[in-house]
């Protein structure tokens, strides 16, 4: 289906650029498509390669580096392999155009077309790039605080062109390859070499593949390092891992449930029963998933924001499932599915912004026991303030169409306030957990970092309400109109205090795309509210 | 009474406790803001450690007791509230034991070296050991009514909060000041007429010229060539165990000097000296780290003795040879041969990328030469790629800006080296530490002296020398700690830290122990802890580790126990109001 889609894309894109697309173009690619077929059948995605602290498959390998250079795991509907390994075989892959200069601002500051967003080696190489490159070297050299956007953009197509030379020249394919310490022949270098000269000449195929099956056997019986040892042997489950998209289809599964649901006669169809039965397999997808990252990384999957969202993907369906055998309401299971299934789609779509890696962790988090239970508790909260918000523009977004419906306002409004009970349990014993261990790590309990001060301005924020409900200043339908708008605290705490506060400090040269999804997801909450109050200041008139 | 009940009841009301929070949620949000613009200290300093800050939390804390309070006599349904609350009150009551009684500092060690130096945060001013606490303040402030108790009867007068502290001290020839500002950084360079005529510095070269006759236009263009090489050698400095300079000789090559009662003999002479294999190795070209191999002998004793010239504070014989301090300066007018080409000058692919042999496009070099006229006045001649683009005389405090990326180029005027200096003032930048304070100091007979944060220097008054510091608070504790050996391990494959550890003992003997991330050492009431590391190429390893002991510790933990169990049953607990209103 993706293969299709990638076609159609072409199709169409070839159709409006009919012009512009010369055809030395439509050569190139299918030149290299010619190569990567060689590919296919060779099963080099389990190949293991030394790449960032960790041996991971070439298939990973490929689809990291495809996406760093083009944006995408693979162009031309090709297998990231394919791609990678036709893009180092290809004489004229310099011509390709493969390099993703993301930051329209960059284009038209190097005079490229502003409106076309991948461009070939040739082309960038003739622009003013390594001179302003340069100059925001010097700046990084200062302090990385100092980079502008337009500068990061700068060092990371730099970044780019380096890593298309090196998948040109096989650096980058040889020096990860593995191979026994002392062993002056290196066999996994030369079955590598061969094996790329005998698809390079076009020998026959029997050829070749004894040459990949000599690779393989070479990698694998080859002496690596201890702490690579256990690693080698899950290079075919990550390759599952990778091909299998299982977080994806869960929230694919959680969207067509909802949807469901949502359809007036939903009841004939998934009767409650069948409901929570059909419920558990997105949920299971969801744990077998996260387990298998367990299993690869050996660390807890809370090592980078994927992580992190996931989990509170995982925390929503799992709170809702609870909540629905509480209160045996098939409305929470329906709102709730639509809310995991937003989550899950947005992370596995933009991995520019929220990488899927599985690189080690630096030294600080190494601890992994008190890390765990701190950051899990923290980020599963979120979950329980998501479902509190989720209600909110529910019941905002509702009331835009329909008359209030109190009883089912105050229905809400219980789960709500139940879900933030739940959130502030979580969130508080989070920090204070985060507390022991920033005390048993770095001697000091509490050091008014951002992190942790914006956890707690959010748990402040949803204590406020508690209290306020307590003393009854806050009615029912205040909690749920509160609630999305207190969320804009755990959006902060979550995402913003890496996106915004700290630009490139966490991340490097992705930091734009996420302060765009903050600041969206922030006014799109705010764009609902001014809706929700003028049409309820129209309502107080009438 | 009637007021009292009121008051009580006010500060045990709800309606105390959601303004607090929402206080205390909007200041830490402007804090928050704070830091990531400026920095953590600025931060703390404008909003976490205000006196209104503490107010705030002050009346949390009394809200939380109060309230606690007025539900006396307590029932069965209050258990999950009071839980809750008294947990907080014990963790708040932790972290005031922690702010008033607990110690927070870090201290620096180098690899094969001890130290009992622990800096704290808190600033003082040490005038022959008697400490006054000086508070910092983000603005000017006038101390003048502060007598120091001390028979020096030193005055402070002006406190400065950020003033540019120039990188470089030297003690002779002549200093000269001029500012660099971009975009980018905002720096106050030094270039010495004696130890230092050249500094690299962003994108260009800036060289200190010796007067010379009038040429024709044409070989003033050719001058990107090295400066002219003075010919001479380099010279030693033997100094008394006070610092005061007893004598200083010049060497070229190894050679024998007498002293009149101890004999030198440099035996060995480094450029750029490295540390391999316990072994003091002669490493590339370039010149970052030039170190003396010496022998001394004083009778029939001898004692061999290693010196850098960039780190004199690492030496073999931390007490002195035969009583005496030895430093030295490599002939510093000698061209380097490898201007521009440095390994630091290359660009580097970020360490998340393997290296590779692509091709970087040369560096364009931007030259500005000085030559002095006078004090106030200083000639700058501007050269792109060996071109002359521009020559003007700048007199004191005179802007210039050059043809490359819009720096401002402003002279501040030629100094002694040894006369005491006027700091200028400056501002907390974006994203940087905080500029250091500086304070002036008056003698009774009026003789004023600036002394800036983390320095120490001698101050005449009543024709007494004192020894002033200002800084952090200097605690030494009771035992030393010597570092036997850091060891760093990077993901395979990777410069990536997996981890770091030091291995300490305590005052050079006994058991060797391990100090890594998340894996702190107690001792006597201290808690140690691994903070970070240096590790430069031509320097033995440096270990940071932060220095802790915390009173309050046990209470905070049990506060959080409490805490987390009261909001527990807090939750289990059916709240009869809920059931009521809401039991659909």
């Amino acid at each position: 289906m993706r293969t299709l889609f990638v076609t159609l894309i072409i199709l169409f894109s070839s159709i409006l650029h009919a012009q512009s697309t010369s055809v030395s173009d439509e050569k190139l690619e299918f030149d290299l498509k010619q190569i990567a077929q060689n590919f296919n059948d060779l099963k080099l995605e389990v190949l293991p390669i030394k790449d960032r602290g960790r041996l991971k498959p070439l298939d990973t390998v490929a689809r990291e580096n495809n996406l760093f250079l083009t944006g995408k795991k693979s162009l031309f509907g090709l297998s990231p392999v394919g791609f990678y390994m036709a893009m180092h075989l290809f004489k004229d892959s310099s011509l390709i155009k493969v390099i993703n200069i993301r930051n329209t601002d960059l284009r038209e500051l190097l005079q490229l077309e502003k409106k076309r967003t991948l461009f070939n080696l040739e082309e960038v190489e003739k622009t003013d790039i390594m001179n302003l490159a340069n100059a925001a070297r010097e700046v990084e050299k200062k302090s990385k605080n100092l980079l502008t956007p337009i500068q990061s953009a700068e060092l990371e197509v730099v970044n780019q062109m380096w890593l298309l030379k090196s998948i040109q020249s096989g650096d980058l394919l040889f020096s990860g390859l593995i191979y026994k310490e002392g062993d002056d022949k290196n066999a996994t270098q030369v079955a590598m070499q061969n094996l790329l000269v005998s698809i390079s000449s076009s020998q026959s195929s029997d050829i070749t593949k004894k040459w990949s099956k000599e690779l393989m056997s070479a990698a694998m019986s080859a002496k690596v390092e201890n702490q690579f040892m256990n690693q080698r042997d899950r290079m075919f489950l990550e390759v599952m891992y990778n091909q299998w998209k299982l977080f994806f289809w869960a929230g694919l599964i959680y969207f067509v449930i909802a949807f469901i649901s949502f359809l007036p006669f939903s009841k004939n169809i998934l009767n409650d029963n069948v409901l929570s039965f059909v419920l558990v397999f997105p949920l299971l997808m969801l744990i077998i998933g996260f387990g298998t990252r367990v299993y690869i990384t050996e660390f807890p999957p809370v090592t980078n924001m994927y992580g992190t969202m996931i989990w509170v993907s995982f925390g929503i369906s799992l709170f809702s499932y609870i909540f629905y055998l509480i209160y045996k309401d098939r409305n929470i299971l329906a709102i709730m599915s639509l809310g995991a299934s937003l989550l899950l789609l947005l992370t596995e779509n933009i991995p520019l912004i929220i990488s899927p890696n599985m690189d080690p962790i630096v030294a600080v988090l190494r601890s992994s026991y008190w890390l765990t239970i701190h950051v899990l508790t923290v980020t599963i909260s979120y979950a329980a303030f998501s479902m509190a918000m989720i209600l909110g523009n529910i019941v905002l977004i509702r009331s835009l169409f329909k008359n209030q419906n109190t009883e089912l306002i105050n229905r809400f409004s219980h789960y709500a306030y139940r879900s933030i009970q739940l959130g502030v349990l979580l969130l508080t014993a989070g920090i204070i957990l985060g507390g022991v261990w920033a005390d048993y790590s770095w001697g000091r309990f509490w050091g008014w970092d951002p992190k942790e001060t914006w956890a707690l301005i959010a748990d402040l924020g949803f204590l406020a309400i508690l209290h306020g409900r307590f003393a009854g200043w806050i009615s029912p339908l205040r909690l749920l109109v509160l609630s999305p708008f207190t969320y804009i605290l755990v959006i902060m705490a979550w995402f913003g205090v890496n996106f915004i506060l700290a630009t490139g400090l966490h991340s490097y040269g992705f930091s734009s795309g996420g302060t765009f999804m903050v600041i969206a997801a922030v006014l799109s909450q705010l764009v609902i509210y001014v809706l929700y109050l003028s049409k309820s200041m129209l309502h107080s008139k009438k | 009474m009637f007021y009292l009940k009121k008051i009580f009841k006010f500060l045990s009301s709800i309606k105390l406790a959601v303004p607090t929070m929402l206080l205390l949620l909007a200041a830490s949000v402007a804090g928050t803001l704070l830091e990531s613009k400026y920095n953590a200290e600025y931060a703390s300093l404008k909003i976490y450690k205000t006196w209104w800050f503490l107010i705030i939390l002050f009346f949390l804390g009394v809200n939380i007791l109060f309230s606690t309070l007025s539900r006396l006599p307590w029932k069965r349904r209050h258990v999950g509230f009071l839980v809750t609350h008294l947990g907080m009150l014990v963790l708040l009551f932790g972290s005031v034991l922690t702010m008033i009684w607990g110690i927070d500092g870090t201290m620096q060690i180098y690899e094969k070296s001890d130290s009992n130096l622990v800096f704290l945060q808190q600033n003082v001013l040490e005038i022959d050991g008697n400490k006054t606490f000086i508070t910092r303040y983000l603005e000017k402030r006038d101390l003048s009514d502060i007598t120091l108790a001390n028979n020096a009867n030193l005055k402070m007068s002006t406190f400065l909060p950020f003033v540019d502290v120039p990188e470089k001290n030297y003690d002779r020839g002549q200093n000269l000041n001029f500012k660099i500002k971009s975009p980018f950084f905002d720096v106050v360079q030094i270039l010495n007429t004696e130890l230092e005529k050249e500094v690299q510095m962003g994108p260009a070269t800036f060289r200190l010229v010796e007067k010379q006759v009038q040429s024709d236009p044409v070989k003033s263009i050719k001058k990107l060539t090295p400066a002219k090489v003075v010919k001479g050698g380099s010279q030693l400095f033997i100094k008394d165990m006070k610092g005061a300079l007893v004598k200083s000789l010049n060497f070229e090559k190894k050679q024998s000097l007498d002293l009149g009662d101890i004999k030198l003999k440099i035996t060995k002479i480094f450029k750029n000296a490295q540390i391999a294999n316990n072994k003091i190795e002669e490493g590339d070209a370039s010149r970052s780290n030039p170190a003396l191999e010496i022998v001394a002998t004083k009778g029939d004793q001898t004692a061999r003795e290693i010196i850098y010239q960039n780190i004199p504070e690492f030496s073999l014989n931390p007490n002195g040879v035969f009583g005496y301090r030895l430093s030295f300066q490599m002939n510093a007018s000698a061209p380097s041969e490898n201007v521009g080409m440095s390994n630091s000058d290359q660009m580097q692919m970020p360490s998340n990328h393997p290296k590779v042999g692509a091709q970087v496009g040369d560096r364009i070099k931007n030259t500005v030469e000085f030559q002095i006229l006078d004090k106030g006045h200083v000639e700058v001649t501007l050269f792109k790629n060996g071109e002359q683009l521009m020559k003007k005389v700048l007199s004191e405090k005179e802007m210039l800006v050059t043809p490359w990326m819009g720096i401002e180029l402003t002279f501040l005027g030629v100094r002694n080296a040894t006369d005491s200096y006027t700091p200028t003032e400056s501002e907390p930048k974006r994203k940087m530490p905080l500029p250091a304070s500086a304070i002036l100091l008056k003698s009774p007979q009026g003789e004023e002296n600036w002394i800036t944060e983390n320095s120490e220097m001698n101050f005449m008054a009543n024709n007494n020398p004192v020894r002033v510091y200002y800084g952090k608070e200097r605690m030494f504790l009771p035992f030393a700690l010597s570092l036997v050996k850091f060891e760093k391990n990077d993901y395979p494959g990777s410069e990536m830290a997996m981890n770091y550890k030091s291995f300490v003992q305590i005052n050079g003997q006994g058991p060797v122990h391990e100090i890594y991330m998340n894996e702190p050492l107690k001792l006597e009431g201290y808690t140690f802890y691994q903070s970070s590391y240096q590790i430069t190429p031509n320097s033995p390893a440096l270990t940071i580790l932060s220095v802790n002991r915390d009173p309050g510790r046990e209470l905070k933990y049990i506060g959080s126990i409490i805490l987390c169990l009261g909001i527990i049953i807090y939750t289990l607990q059916k709240s009869k109001r809920f059931q009521t209103k809401f039991n659909v």
